[in-house]
């Protein structure tokens, strides 16, 4: 009786301790975003300024100010755009940044490794305007390097600008090389928890290297490999504004391929600036990024428990 | 147990800190409720100075304080008016003057125009207060003397003025700016009349076929703006009236063959090389402006703007207008200052707008700064800035008054302004003058057409088949609810013709 | 352990690699020595065709607005950094103890606000109403401590520790904080050097709610300054298609001058990031304190 007792006074003091170091995060959290969240009306009020935030009218239908976007004959193609796009940059940059890592790994001389990081995270450095400028200097029609080349070999220059097909690879590649050194070093890191012994033990056994990092390196890296997935996905229905907008330099002649709904609504509300119409809009993303994550939760938790999100 | 007490320390230290930060944000907050409450106090007590708050469009720089201080002096003593002028940057100034609006924070005059703090998503939003009795007042009487009769039109909405537009250039006429050298090499008769810039073209094919190092046109500014002067209307961008047509009728643009074939002439011109290649991405063209890489430049034409071309980019411009000075039914309302709905002390805001244009000395020295400091007087209108001046605020001159009253800077011509005011009272004033269009029914499908036109004007120039451009153009133009749109502003001219009888 | 001769084709990708981030970052570096008429002429290239130093000569010209800029940003970096990371480590270290009965409950109410946000305005509104932030550099550094993200990677981190490490500490009687301090965060440091790093290098980019809420310029974080003139290009542009008034060239900075300031903002950021690196390479493992 007096055990149990003991037990469970030192449960809830373990507890109390453990809520005590969450509550900085908690507070933060509670302060600056679930206060704010009350905004969220907003994408259904006709705003007044005369009348605030909770006086004014609801919207007639109440979901006009989302018809902008629903009823737009080119929401299908921003949606197709938007989670096709990021599919693929969550996909090959995963991959990349793993494979990168890998290799990372089997660099054994610490300065190499120190070298080979500092070089490939260079370009988490630019920001997308500059590098805006660098994908210009290479795929401009005339004095784009590319062209040059191209054109050194006998072949004719490309309008790389104006044709809509070959920008989705292109984002692509720049986006992963944004964007790989970055993530390989959180790969990296991880690698870097594996046990020595582990290795040393597979070797003695005559493990070949592919099959170490099958067996070892690749288990160690689900966790966080499954995670940082799962987080991208919490984000799929969001576009990184800054690359799409400035590394197509914003040509009208690319939006069948590039065009994503942070471009979209941009566009369409610029000149007008209707707040009831953004925050529609950022209501709507949060609505498909809720679906897709509970989705891909659940498919996780399916299949290992312990690494989904919640 | 030493690491426990080493968190528990620094968790204090970091509760001290956020309570000393609110701490701080309360004092400041009680700080500002006073000047305030003193404010409102100045209606009773004439002699209590009141503060107007004002925000600007124009980047902050280091003597801005030195010249408001220098500015306050004068104010405070000619006027018993305090200026708080607020510096927003260019960049930031739609973003922050909608969130500024939305949150009830205080100010008092601001910046708003077709193209800037959009207007009429104000007005819609309740944002600006409506000035018909501020306008009769004794606070706006001195501005009212010497106010351009009608101007104030241009921001009428339901029968309500939100704004004032501030004066300057108000008409619209183009212009070509031809390096000089290059209209006597090939023998351009500067003399002659010209109605379009298509009557250049045998110039610039000259120019084409032997300046290889030059581009020949250099068309950033609207290229719908080429013909559609003088020839119509353009409301809300997309719909066009006839100048001349008794009827009123409304148009969308890309159904009127003067534009239909402006798009066509400017294609044809991308693939025989008078437009440069890499249009598509020559967004900023400023650097081969300044490097002057154009041969012919089309801008706004203006009295003295030759000089003024010159002296910018150091190389000698001649300037070929075309047509004649056109009033269209909004002119001015490019550039307008409102005020708050929510301030605390309208009169003294509107009496403030009016010193602007009043009192040349005040607002010269929100331009151009401090004389002897900022800048030197070469005679009693014309100046000269100094070098390395840590205020320039030169292209504030039609953001916060009455440009006429501006000192004349190098490359300025003496009696520009008053030639320029001379053209704004005597161009031909567009039939639909006073009318406005209030979107507010078709936000929807304004939102809609408005991508479709960004993602599809630019091609006009660069498409491989112009046909198929035009009927890609118009299909999704038709599809995005563009003859909703035309429908809903040929009522409301029908409306307007009524009401005024038109 | 035994050392490893590391196989050709390794090095052969990374040099590859290494070639295709450092050429872009000499353009960059390039264009800003180059002057502005040639840049126009010419392009872009990895050399320019002659040093010019102008764009630099001007921003070094008036330094104080720079060096202020350093000075905040460095701030709000080395500040927003450290609190950051301590305060997301205890709530990380928290959510991964199978003992923590509202696990759960909180990872979901950490999670929940990736999702939804209350968008500009109500943030605007309370930062600038109830919780008096406008023109405090704390604005720049409050909002942005709690990366959920890194929460959940420093989560994923302490969930692999080996469980036996803290039953270990229990039995000796030690506490949850202690645990927390000298048992998982300090095995942890290659984790906690890469979220510092992530967020350092967020903090030293972010510039938005500095446009927002910053109003003296003295407190203006140096990307902000990069980022005003970016945009102040796009907003001039648009002007001088509604206003006739002409923009002088003067107004819009030339291309290397853009470039020169953001070689000055990227630099300092380059030289912090061998002293992470140390952590990274470390080895610093979990086998290696256990042995």
């Amino acid at each position: 009786m007096t055990k149990k007792k003991r037990i469970s006074r030192r449960v809830i003091r373990e507890n109390i301790q453990l809520g005590m170091l969450t509550l900085p995060v908690v507070a933060l959290l509670a302060i600056f975003s679930y206060w704010p969240m009350f905004g969220v009306i907003l994408a259904f009020k006709n705003y007044k300024v005369t009348q605030g935030i909770f006086g004014s009218d609801w919207m007639n239908p109440l979901f006009k100010n989302f018809d902008f976007f629903l009823k737009s004959q080119d929401a299908f193609r921003i949606t197709r755009n938007t989670l096709l796009l990021n599919f693929l940059f969550i996909f090959a940059g995963t991959f990349c940044s793993v494979a990168f890592a890998l290799l990372m790994y089997e660099v054994k001389k610490n300065y190499q490794v120190k070298i080979y990081q500092t070089f490939s995270i260079l370009p988490s450095f630019l920001s997308w305007v500059a590098v805006s400028y660098i994908v210009y200097s290479l795929l401009d029609t005339d004095k784009g390097i590319i062209n040059r080349i191209i054109e050194f070999f006998g072949g004719s220059p490309v309008a790389w600008y104006t044709t809509a097909s070959y920008w989705p690879v292109i984002l692509l590649i720049v986006k992963v090389w944004h964007s790989v050194g970055l993530n390989c070093i959180i790969y990296y890191a991880s690698l870097m928890g594996i046990d020595n012994e582990l290795f040393e033990a597979a070797e003695v056994d005559g493990a070949t290297k592919l099959q170490r990092v099958i067996h070892i390196s690749v288990p160690q890296l689900i966790p966080i490999i499954t995670m940082m997935v799962l987080l991208d996905i919490g984000q799929i229905f969001r576009a990184d504004f800054g690359m799409f907008y400035n590394v197509t330099r914003n040509v009208g002649a690319l939006y069948s391929t590039t065009d994503v709904i942070d471009t979209y609504v941009f566009r369409t509300l610029i000149n007008q600036g209707n707040i009831g119409m953004s925050s529609a809009a950022s209501v709507l993303q949060s609505v498909v990024c809720f679906i897709t994550i509970v989705t891909a939760n659940a498919v996780v938790k399916k299949i290992s428990p312990e690494n989904s999100l919640f | 147990m030493n690491m426990r007490k080493k968190v528990i320390a620094f968790l204090l230290t970091a509760g001290m800190l956020v309570s000393c930060l609110v701490g701080c944000g309360q004092k400041n907050n009680g700080g500002s409720a006073g000047t305030t409450s003193g404010s409102t106090d100045s209606a009773q007590q004439q002699e209590e100075i009141a503060t107007v708050t004002w925000c600007v469009r124009a980047t902050p720089e280091e003597d801005d304080e030195l010249v408001l201080e220098e500015m306050n002096k004068l104010l405070e003593e000619r006027y018993n008016l305090h200026l708080n002028m607020v510096f927003i940057s260019p960049s930031d100034f739609n973003q922050r003057m909608q969130l500024m609006s939305t949150s009830n924070e205080d100010y008092d005059l601001c910046f708003t125009s077709t193209w800037a703090n959009y207007f009429y998503d104000n007005v819609n939003r309740e944002a600006f207060l409506s000035l018909n009795d501020l306008l009769e007042s004794d606070a706006a009487a001195d501005l009212m003397a010497v106010y351009p009769d009608g101007l104030e039109e241009v921001a009428r909405v339901d029968g309500n003025v939100y704004a004032l537009p501030n004066y300057q250039l108000i008409y619209h006429q183009l212009a070509a700016f031809i390096q000089k050298d290059l209209a006597d090499k090939y023998e351009l008769d500067l003399d002659a009349e010209y109605d379009t810039i298509v009557d250049l073209l045998p110039f610039m094919e000259e120019v084409r076929d032997n300046e290889k190092d030059l581009f020949v046109l250099n068309e950033t500014q609207n290229i719908r703006y080429m013909t559609t002067v003088g020839i119509f209307d353009d409301i809300a961008t997309f719909a066009y009236v006839y100048r001349d047509d008794p009827e009123y009728k409304v148009h969308f643009l890309l159904e009127t063959p003067e534009i239909i074939e402006q798009y066509r002439t400017m294609n044809s011109w991308f693939h025989s090389g008078i437009l440069r290649s890499d249009l598509a991405t020559a967004i900023d063209v400023t650097a081969d402006e300044a490097a002057n890489r154009y041969a012919i430049s089309l801008k706004t034409a203006k009295p003295g703007g030759e000089a003024e071309f010159t002296n910018t980019y150091q190389k000698e411009y001649v300037q070929v207008s075309f047509g004649e000075p056109y009033l269209q039914y909004n002119a001015g309302a490019a550039t307008m200052t409102a005020i708050n709905v929510n301030s605390k002390n309208p009169e003294a805001a509107i009496k403030l707008y009016g010193v602007m244009w009043t009192d040349k000395e005040i607002y010269n020295m929100a331009l151009f700064g401090i004389e002897g400091v900022h800048y030197n007087k070469v005679s009693e209108n014309r100046i000269e800035l100094v070098e390395g001046r840590k205020y320039n605020k030169s292209g504030l001159s039609w953001a916060i008054g009455n440009q006429f009253n501006a000192y004349l800077l190098p490359g300025q011509e003496d009696g520009i302004w008053e030639e320029t005011e001379e053209l704004n009272r005597t161009a031909e004033v567009s039939h639909l003058a006073g009318f406005n269009f209030d979107t507010s029914a078709v936000e929807t499908e304004m939102a809609q057409c408005n991508s479709v036109w960004k993602e599809y004007e630019r091609q006009a120039y660069y498409a491989d088949d112009y046909d198929v451009w035009l009927t890609e153009i118009t299909t999704k133009m038709k599809a995005a609810g563009i003859d909703t749109i035309i429908a809903e502003v040929q009522k409301q001219i029908d409306e307007w013709r009524v009401a005024n009888g038109k | 352990m035994k050392k490893e001769k590391t196989s050709l084709i390794v090095h052969l990708i990374f040099i590859l690699l290494a070639i295709a981030c450092v050429v872009p970052f000499f353009i960059v570096i390039s264009a800003s020595f180059t002057n502005s008429q040639d840049l126009a002429l010419y392009g872009f290239s990895i050399l320019p065709p002659k040093v010019d130093f102008t764009a630099y000569a001007y921003l070094f010209e008036n330094p104080r607005q720079i060096i202020n800029g350093y000075a905040v940003t460095i701030f709000i970096t080395v500040a927003g950094t450290f609190l950051s990371v301590v305060f997301m480590a205890m709530a990380a270290y928290a959510l991964a103890r199978q003992n923590f009965k509202f696990r759960k409950l909180l990872t979901g109410y950490i999670f929940f606000p990736t999702l939804f946000n209350g968008g500009l305005v109500s943030s605007y509104i309370i930062n600038t109403q109830y919780l008096h932030l406008t023109d405090s550099v704390w604005v720049l550094i409050l909002p942005g401590l709690v990366n959920v993200f890194h929460v959940f990677m420093l989560r994923t981190f302490f969930k692999q520790l080996p469980d036996g490490l803290f039953d270990a500490a229990m039995i000796d009687g030690a506490g949850e904080w202690r645990i927390c301090f000298t048992i998982a965060i300090r095995l942890s440091k290659p984790v906690l050097a890469t979220v510092a790093f992530l967020g350092a290098l967020s903090r030293w980019n972010s510039w938005y709610n500095a446009m927002l809420y910053i109003r003296s310029e003295e407190k203006y974080p140096l990307q902000y300054l990069l980022q005003r003139m970016m945009n102040n290009i796009q907003e001039l542009l648009n002007q001088m298609e509604h206003v006739p008034s002409m923009v002088s060239a003067a107004d819009i900075p030339g291309e290397n001058l853009r470039m020169a300031l953001l070689v000055v903002c990227i630099g300092p950021m380059m030289i912090f990031f061998p002293f992470f690196q140390k952590y990274f390479t470390k080895g610093m493992t979990v086998g290696a304190v256990k042995g």
